[in-house]
């Protein structure tokens, strides 16, 4: 590209100006000077960490070893799955729980004594144990907040500091609590998280 | 300058919703967050409801249980020289949790006193046979120092970097009064059930043979 200037013309090579006239310099700058690399105006926006490709194929096994979230089995005392995210949201480890009945789900984390300490924990609520005190679900209940998962996570962060986001897997949808603003979202109606719905125009919830 | 004009009637066109809303939909709104009951404002409920602090002072152990799912309950345990009894506080109207997050959900302000009002509970007072009772004191001392080792083990493991905790469990308060002396123990462990003693603490698990022992006596 050739720039025409008042007192000559200049030839951008990779970015830099050559002068290619001849005259006196005027110009308010050091035209050897690479010129800036300006950045796209196009925003960048994180993907949630629940539309990265191998949690939300982590939900599909933890979602299957809860039999379809109570579903399989529907007269028998359903199982959770569960999985943990350790390290940071940008370079992580998924940790795969064991499975158990719901009500006796103990679970090991990374403490912030490990190298890669947990910051998000994944769960299955199964059928009939997603609100409304254990009966069947109606639309009005409330499948994300349950005392068992925000009490749990709240006494981490309060006792330590360290900041567990509890995703909540159920047939009405997923949602996340954060302890550290005490606030809990809906982030997916219904099953479509588990193929990754939604995943193009949501973000995470900020700490603001 | 074309340009700029068609900017401003597309953007002009998705905010009068003429093209409907999924046209619209890269504007990448954020999900809808709702602020859940805090831990102080749930135990002050419990408090008001099952009226810890109006006139139950006389007491020797008092046991409470906040499940994930069922109602909550609270035993007051008395012993005199003659005998065992037991009052009992149970949530009528399912997990107080879940009612006082919807009333918070549904616009309602994070007041106790106005939540404890819409929480109903069923007292009753039993006599519980003296064999019973004494098993009950007599498997406390040991019930207690399994707890604390417990709680050494998996303290020594956190500082390892391996921490446990329960998820979708019950959350179980216990004080023993004496006068001049208390002891208050808060646990996070198994779901209480109706079918069978849960928990993998001792303590949990000699709170809720209590729990079922009271049951039986209804």
């Amino acid at each position: 590209m050739v720039y025409q200037g008042p007192l000559g013309s200049y030839t951008y090579v990779d970015g830099v100006a050559q002068r290619s006239g001849t005259g006196i310099d005027l110009w308010p700058f050091d035209i050897s000077t690479p010129l800036p690399n300006l950045p796209p105006v196009v925003p960048i926006i994180p993907k949630p960490i629940y539309c990265q490709a191998d949690v939300i194929q982590a939900m599909d096994t933890a979602w299957a070893k809860s039999g379809n979230a109570g579903m399989s089995h529907p007269n028998s005392q359903p199982f959770e799955g569960a999985f943990n995210l350790n390290g940071t949201p940008s370079n992580y480890k998924i940790d795969p729980s064991y499975t158990n009945q719901v009500g006796k789900m103990t679970i090991r984390y990374s403490t912030l004594f490990s190298p890669t300490p947990t910051f998000a924990n994944f769960h299955v609520h199964p059928k009939g144990f997603d609100g409304n005190n254990g009966l069947p679900s109606t639309p009005k209940d409330s499948y994300e907040g349950k005392r068992g998962d925000t009490g749990a996570f709240d006494d981490i962060y309060a006792k330590t500091g360290q900041a567990i986001q509890v995703y909540v897997m159920s047939w009405k949808g997923l949602s996340v609590y954060d302890p550290v603003t005490g606030q809990s979202t809906p982030l997916v109606n219904g099953t479509g998280f588990l193929k990754g719905d939604e995943c193009s125009h949501q973000h995470l919830p900020s700490r603001s | 300058m074309n340009f700029r004009l068609t900017c401003c009637v597309l953007l002009l066109v998705c905010q009068l919703g003429l093209v409907g809303p999924r046209a619209c939909s890269w504007a990448q709104e954020a999900p809808k967050t709702y602020k859940v009951v805090s831990p102080a404002t749930y135990e002050n409920v419990l408090d008001i409801i099952f009226q810890r602090d109006e006139g139950n002072r006389d007491y020797d152990i008092v046991l409470r249980f906040e499940p994930s799912n069922a109602p909550e309950s609270q035993l007051y345990i008395k012993r005199t020289a003659t005998k065992t009894q037991v009052l009992e506080y149970t949530s009528v109207n399912g997990n107080v949790y879940g009612k006082i997050d919807n009333i918070l959900r549904n616009g309602g302000k994070e007041d106790a006193g106005e939540m404890a009002k819409q929480c109903q509970v069923r007292k009753r007072t039993l006599e519980v046979p003296t064999p019973r009772a004494n098993e009950w004191w007599s498997s406390l001392p040991d019930a207690m120092a399994a707890t604390v080792k417990l709680l050494q083990h998996r303290g020594a493991e956190a500082a390892r970097g391996v921490g446990t905790i329960p998820i979708d469990g019950t959350d179980y308060r216990f004080w023993y009064d004496q006068v001049g002396s208390n002891i208050y123990a808060r646990l996070m462990d198994q779901e209480i059930s109706s079918r069978e003693v849960t928990g993998e603490v001792e303590l949990v698990r000699w709170m809720n043979n209590v729990r079922c022992d009271v049951e039986k006596l209804k």
